[in-house]
């Protein structure tokens, strides 16, 4: 199997601009920097798992990357073709390539449509279907895919559990026939139960169906299942990125470590988890000059406040953003 | 691939609501007058006992009896004639009325909702302005320039009307936009026009749906003050509210020339505003996703 | 009618801690606010027994009850942002129950008295925040306040509903740390209820797994871990994502409408070890050769599995 680059972003920047606040007295408009200068790939076929905190960016970086939110720089380029330049009929068939399921599976689905109506629309937007009867077909067929029935067709969203909901996001995400989905979150709001199955549908999926997925989340056991690579996010930098097994085996940043010490195993045997980190996360508007990190880092130096680190291979297919010459331990 | 099977919940449709209103005596009652006034309005040349300009000066002031039902005013004409008649021109006014607040406030309030910024701010400036000025006095105002009238008395009206679905629908399209629906539509490819008329429009229906119905019963009572202090319609047009006016002076002798047109703006303006409450019952909670 | 919690029976040792595990609709927040009597209508309770420290909780008049809750059981909730008063400060939220709960602590050592109890709470700059609004505060220092607040009277049982779920991994570590450092040191009975397994592998030494308003099975935490008994058990732990874990094992089917209970076992229709019996009969809650108590036709009363 080819393992292409299918996505790639290159000094991605999104900047938020407040509203202007009687506390700022500067002249200039506070920002938040949600996300920083990101730089990362996604291969043909894989799971990229981006895994971060809340206000890490994650999500941003997701939007950024489907030209959802346009970036205040750098470049997204989708199968070597900057995507920020495309126009008209290009970006609708980029569209059609690109999708995205969304977390709340309360909101992302117009109240008012019909599930056959929501699923099969996109289809008929692309020229993919050319009547009604087709329609309904194609909606139908996808609908089964998803393991849902016939005469949930005509029903309309509020009917359906949360679960359910989600299943008729993918099959909308689906029905345009895209080589690349965007996972936000996607079963956080689930129960386990329900987000074992949301997830054995997502992987038959994407065997039969040969998509690349970027799933994005904050429950760090999740991603470990899912994905093949991973990319780790604090204050809108990835400062950890590399193979799951091995970020997760041999975490190198501190971050990271203290991220798989914080999290919960379902297992009375191991450890209780351990707080590495101390204090709260910064504040995005001002983040810490250098390495953002260092105001919790139990290993920093003064080299971190000075200069940001850049990521540094910690083996062929691992990398880490920090200053210590050797993994902190 | 996981095959599961589901039990779907039943489908809220015509008949849920039809049993849902059971439930509620008050607005069947709302229900019930409206019909009543429709049948009035649709009806009145066969209902109308008399000719409602009709005068029979030999039969001045009547009170209410077995030929007058309602009494005469003071030219002889049948009351009970002219308050059928009236709910034609009721509805007239209701209706043109809404239809033309609608559409002008609806879409400055979508334009302004969806655009945001220097646009939202300039547009909701400009309703500020209309809002400020008491809906009345706005509308004398309006007719003091223009001339009074029936036709320009619908027009004060709605021009003192469409701030109000302005506001609704810029406040509700904002939320709106938020959803994630909004953003998995931009996703799938769809262009500004198709989110705002077939995403974000259809969600305003209910607010707007509520709205409009109170506003039937509003804008026929802001004629009927119109009218009584003598802008808006003009004599002889049989308007509750003229009417009510007209029987001012004689009203120490002659109760039934007021009673009866204003006991008929009582009823209309109530009938709309039961069934636009209920209406916001039902439609609301619909709209949150209630599971 | 729905029944969203239909005999359940736990007993909860003290300064041990207890963990209550169930999905959506298990009725294990119902079982937690029944016990303390703060269910609204139209719900009610209609029957059962809380025997806390000797006494009958259901036969408390609502007086009574209202001196037990705060004072000997506290309850801290899931989300933080309804929980505290948005047009309070935190230190006047404190100072309240302080004056409640605490009768000799003097008017004027009130702040002294609630600054010692935010930097227990491993607040920082605590003389500064115990003047912030709740909205000042992030979600974990919230949390941190509700729980002094909730530990000022030294009550002997704390109920934690989801404390951790609205937070940060890393916040939700310190939270958890916490809890049990405070525990420890007061000698507080925990009962903690969550959906997590993770969380109830650390925090707590006895677990119940709770199904369709109703107990289905309850050990050590070890014993639930490495020998599940009930099949829902099993399926959960095999569901659940675990590092190192490729494959999630997802449970078929979906939690019951509780209008619509299945008759006899609520689990049976998505149990791959379902027999005639099990729509029939409901099953109690037996004991086992092991400790523990499980409510499965596949178990009889003092065995271990009944060999199919």
């Amino acid at each position: 199997m080819k393992t292409s680059v299918l996505v790639e972003t290159d000094g991605v920047v999104k900047n938020f601009p407040l509203r202007k606040s009687f506390t700022f007295l500067s002249k200039e408009r506070p920002v938040v920097h949600a996300v920083d200068g990101i730089s990362l790939q996604i291969l043909r076929g894989e799971t990229f798992g981006l895994v971060g905190e809340s206000g890490c960016g994650k999500t941003t970086l997701g939007k950024v990357i489907l030209r959802l939110i346009n970036p205040s720089a750098g470049k997204v380029l989708y199968g070597g073709v900057d995507v920020l330049t495309l126009k008209g009929r290009k970006l609708k068939n980029f569209r059609k390539k690109a999708q995205i399921v969304f977390q709340n599976p309360f909101g992302s689905l117009d109240p008012r449509m019909k599930v056959r109506d929501i699923v099969g629309y996109p289809a008929k937007l692309h020229g993919l279907v050319n009547s009604a009867e087709d329609l309904r077909r194609v909606a139908l067929n996808l609908l089964k895919r998803v393991g849902l029935e016939e005469d949930h067709l005509l029903r309309l969203p509020h009917e359906f559990s949360g679960g359910q909901r989600q299943r008729i996001a993918i099959a909308r995400a689906l029905s345009v026939d895209p080589e690349f989905i965007v996972l936000d979150e996607p079963t956080s709001s689930l129960d386990v139960s329900v987000q074992a199955q949301i997830i054995n549908l997502l992987q038959d999926l994407q065997a039969e169906l040969g998509l690349t997925y970027l799933f994005i989340s904050h429950n760090l056991s999740l991603v470990g299942s899912v994905s093949d690579r991973v990319g780790v996010m604090y204050l809108g930098k990835v400062i950890e990125t590399g193979r799951t097994e091995e970020v997760f085996k041999t975490p190198s940043h501190p971050y990271t470590q203290a991220l798989m010490a914080a999290n919960p195993i379902p297992d009375p045997e191991v450890k209780h988890s351990i707080e590495l980190i101390k204090g709260e996360v910064p504040s995005a508007i001002s983040p810490p000059s250098g390495c953002r990190y260092r105001t919790r880092c139990p290993f920093v130096m003064d080299i971190c406040s000075t200069a940001e680190p850049p990521l540094r291979p910690v083996s062929r297919t691992h990398f880490s953003a920090c200053h210590l010459e050797k993994p902190a331990n | 691939m996981t095959r599961v099977r589901f039990r779907p919940r039943p489908s809220v449709k015509v008949p849920f609501a039809i049993r849902l209103l059971k439930n509620s005596p008050m607005a069947i009652f709302g229900v019930v007058i409206i019909a009543l006034n429709v049948l009035l309005a649709v009806f009145a040349p066969s209902l109308s006992p008399f000719d409602p300009y009709g005068m029979d000066l030999g039969n001045r002031l009547f009170a209410p009896g077995a030929t007058h039902l309602f009494g005469t005013d003071q030219l002889g004409r049948d009351i009970l004639s002219r308050v059928i008649w009236g709910s034609r021109i009721s509805f007239e006014i209701g209706a043109v009325v809404v239809i033309l607040s609608v559409v002008i406030g609806v879409s400055l309030g979508l334009v302004a909702g969806y655009a945001g910024g220097w646009v939202d701010e300039t547009l909701m400036r400009i309703t500020d302005i209309f809002l400020a000025f008491p809906a009345l006095v706005l509308a004398i105002f309006i007719e003091g320039a223009i001339g009074p009238g029936l036709t320009n008395a619908i027009l004060a009206i709605a021009v003192v009307s469409w701030p109000t679905y302005a506001r609704l629908v810029r406040g509700s399209a904002m939320s709106i936009k938020e959803n994630e629906f909004i953003e998995a539509a931009h996703a799938v490819g769809e262009g500004k026009i198709r989110i705002i008329f077939g995403h974000i429009f259809p969600n305003l229906l209910s607010p707007i749906t509520v709205q409009s119905t109170l506003d039937m019963g509003g804008a026929v009572l802001t004629a009927a003050g119109l009218s009584f202090i003598g802008f808006g319609v003009q004599p002889p047009t049989a308007e509750w509210g003229a009417m009510v006016s007209n029987g001012r002076d004689f009203i120490a002798f002659a109760w039934w020339m007021t009673a009866f047109p204003g006991l008929a703006i009582f009823l209309f303006v109530l009938g709309f505003n039961l069934l636009g409450d209920w209406l916001n019952d039902y439609l609301n909670p619909r709209l949150r996703g209630v599971e | 009618m729905v029944k969203a919690v239909d005999g359940v029976t736990f007993s909860l040792k003290r300064a041990s801690a207890l963990g209550i595990v169930g999905e959506t609709g298990s009725g294990k927040t119902v079982t937690a606010l029944s016990m303390i009597r703060l269910i609204q209508e139209p719900g009610r309770v209609i029957g059962g027994a809380v025997n806390f420290d000797g006494r009958d909780l259901m036969s408390l008049s609502e007086r009574e009850m209202r001196e037990v809750r705060g004072r000997e059981i506290s309850m801290i909730f899931q989300d933080p942002n309804t929980s505290l008063n948005p047009a309070f400060r935190i230190g006047d939220q404190l100072s309240e129950l302080i004056v409640r709960y605490n009768k000799e602590v003097e008017r004027s050592d009130l702040n002294f008295a609630g600054v010692s109890w935010l930097e227990a709470v491993g607040i920082s700059d605590a003389k500064r925040r115990i003047s912030s609004y709740p909205h000042e505060l992030s979600g974990g220092t919230k949390q941190r306040v509700m729980i002094a607040m909730a530990l000022l009277s030294k009550p002997k049982l704390l109920i934690a509903d989801e404390p951790t779920t609205a937070l940060d991994v890393t916040v939700q570590a310190q939270i958890l740390a916490l809890i049990r450092k405070l525990k420890a040191e007061s000698g507080t009975s925990l009962l903690l209820i969550t959906h997590n397994l993770g969380v109830v592998a650390e925090m707590c030494d006895e677990v119940a797994i709770m199904y369709a308003g109703r107990i289905v099975e309850q050990s050590s935490v070890r014993d639930i871990f490495s020998h599940p008994k009930h099949p829902y058990t099993k399926m959960l732990l095999e569901a659940v994502p675990k590092p190192g874990r490729k494959k999630l094992i997802p449970i078929p089917g979906s939690v019951p409408n509780l209008i619509n209970t299945p008759p006899g076992c609520a689990f049976h229709p998505r149990c791959p070890r379902v027999m005639d019996i099990c729509s029939k009969q409901t099953p109690l809650l037996k004991s086992t050769a092991e400790l523990g108590t499980v409510a499965c036709h596949l178990y009889a009363e003092g065995e271990k599995e009944v060999k199919v």
